[in-house]
């Protein structure tokens, strides 16, 4: 059963209450519809009902078993502004601004439980993901940056989690710093456990292995894993290390001997910035024909998943249905 | 509106969300490097200029300061 199959059946056992702030979107009435009538999920819609009616009617869409909730006139803003007014002491002007925003009135959604999670980003740009999450649900405990990861499906591989591997961070922090590079990691070893049900081990990536080359960028990966494990003593996680001897056995015996349980064994790449997260994605995409999911925002207490804006009427339900196995 | 009264209100609302004294606060004082305010406060800076000056200052456009001055700047011109 391929990867998607099986979240599949994961959601349609149980499942989740998913808000998309992006309501009037042609591609995410399309995706409701979808896992609305396949009972993959229990979408809500946010927007004006007339708009969104009017839209889905163009479509040929039957929203009758979609529930839509109105910021404007829900009763739910004036709880959700007092709610925040409380929380951050503000003004109720500023709560007000605030929660007629939105991706933040989703958000709020989720914590106050709501939705189950919240999938947006086809009609905002992801920091506005990013920001209105940060803001209203907050960072998990002991983690200091919102990531982001692939899970890439590569034919013939048989190496990883059954020929399955997790890539960190292709689609946010630009060039982390140790300490973050040391939550990032932390936050993918979390999202695989908790999505995937896998035992993480973390190889956390570099042009050297073992000290095979010395230079500031290598340190900084050094420093990385040695912060993580501080931070998660029982984690399996290793590096520096190259990515051949992340993934193939013969090649992590040669250079970091038999001692190593990532080596050979990873299932989790944390790459050292977003050039090499990025540009791995693309080049394992295109050369080894692999299938990738993502990218998933990780690292808030609670789940919330950003979209291409060129994302399919697929993704939207890939995205949806792989956020549920976190709510 | 004086120009002396934005900046003391600019900077009231920059102490609130930077979480500082306003007495500590100086119009060069850069938003992220020398406040360390996170991207994510901006959401909120612009609720409170919005809230306090006849302006509207989208998501994008909070970004562009770096310093209070430039802050302050910005809402002289959207006034």
């Amino acid at each position: 059963m391929g990867v998607m199959e099986t979240f599949a059946q994961r959601a349609k056992q149980n499942p989740k209450t998913i808000i998309y702030p992006e309501g009037t979107n042609p591609t995410i009435l399309k995706a409701v519809k979808t896992l609305s009538s396949e009972g993959l999920a229990k979408p809500v819609l946010l927007g004006k009902p007339e708009e969104l009616i009017n839209v889905a009617a163009e479509l040929g869409i039957d929203l009758s078993d979609v529930p839509i909730v109105h910021p404007q006139t829900s009763p739910l803003m004036e709880q959700y502004v007092n709610l925040y007014c409380q929380e951050k002491d503000m003004p109720p002007g500023v709560g007000q601004r605030i929660m007629r925003q939105p991706l933040c009135f989703a958000a709020m959604m989720v914590k106050t439980g709501k939705a189950d999670c919240m999938v947006a980003g086809i009609d905002h740009p992801t920091e506005e993901v990013i920001l209105a999450s940060e803001l209203i649900i907050g960072l998990c405990p002991g983690i200091s940056v919102i990531s982001s990861f692939f899970i890439m499906d590569i034919p013939n591989f048989t190496g990883g989690e059954n020929g399955l591997l997790i890539f960190a961070d292709p689609a946010v922090n630009p060039d982390p710093d140790a300490e973050q590079l040391a939550d990032i990691a932390l936050a993918t070893a979390q999202s695989a456990e908790e999505i995937l049900g896998w035992e993480p081990r973390v190889a956390m990536l570099s042009f050297s292995t073992k000290g095979s080359a010395s230079h500031p960028l290598v340190d900084k990966v050094i420093n990385a894993t040695e912060l993580a494990r501080q931070k998660a003593p029982h984690l399996l996680i290793e590096g520096e290390m190259q990515a051949d001897a992340a993934i193939v056995e013969a090649v992590a015996q040669k250079k970091m001997g038999s001692e190593s349980k990532v080596g050979g064994k990873a299932n989790i790449l944390i790459f050292p910035d977003l050039n090499a997260a990025n540009i791995s994605c693309k080049l394992v995409q295109r050369l080894a024909k692999a299938h990738s999911y993502g990218p998933f925002l990780q690292g808030f207490n609670l789940p919330v998943s950003d979209l291409s804006r060129g994302a399919t009427v697929d993704d939207i339900v890939g995205a949806s249905i792989i956020l549920s196995a976190r709510a | 509106m004086k120009n002396e009264e934005i900046e003391t209100i600019v900077l009231e609302i920059v102490a609130k969300v930077a979480k500082r004294d306003v007495q500590e606060l100086s119009l060069e004082n850069r938003i992220a490097e020398d406040l360390g305010m996170k991207s994510v406060s901006r959401l909120e800076l612009a609720a409170l200029l919005e809230d306090s000056f006849p302006v509207q200052i989208d998501n994008f456009e909070i970004r562009k300061p770096k310093s209070i001055a430039e802050l302050v700047d910005l809402v002289k011109t959207k006034m």
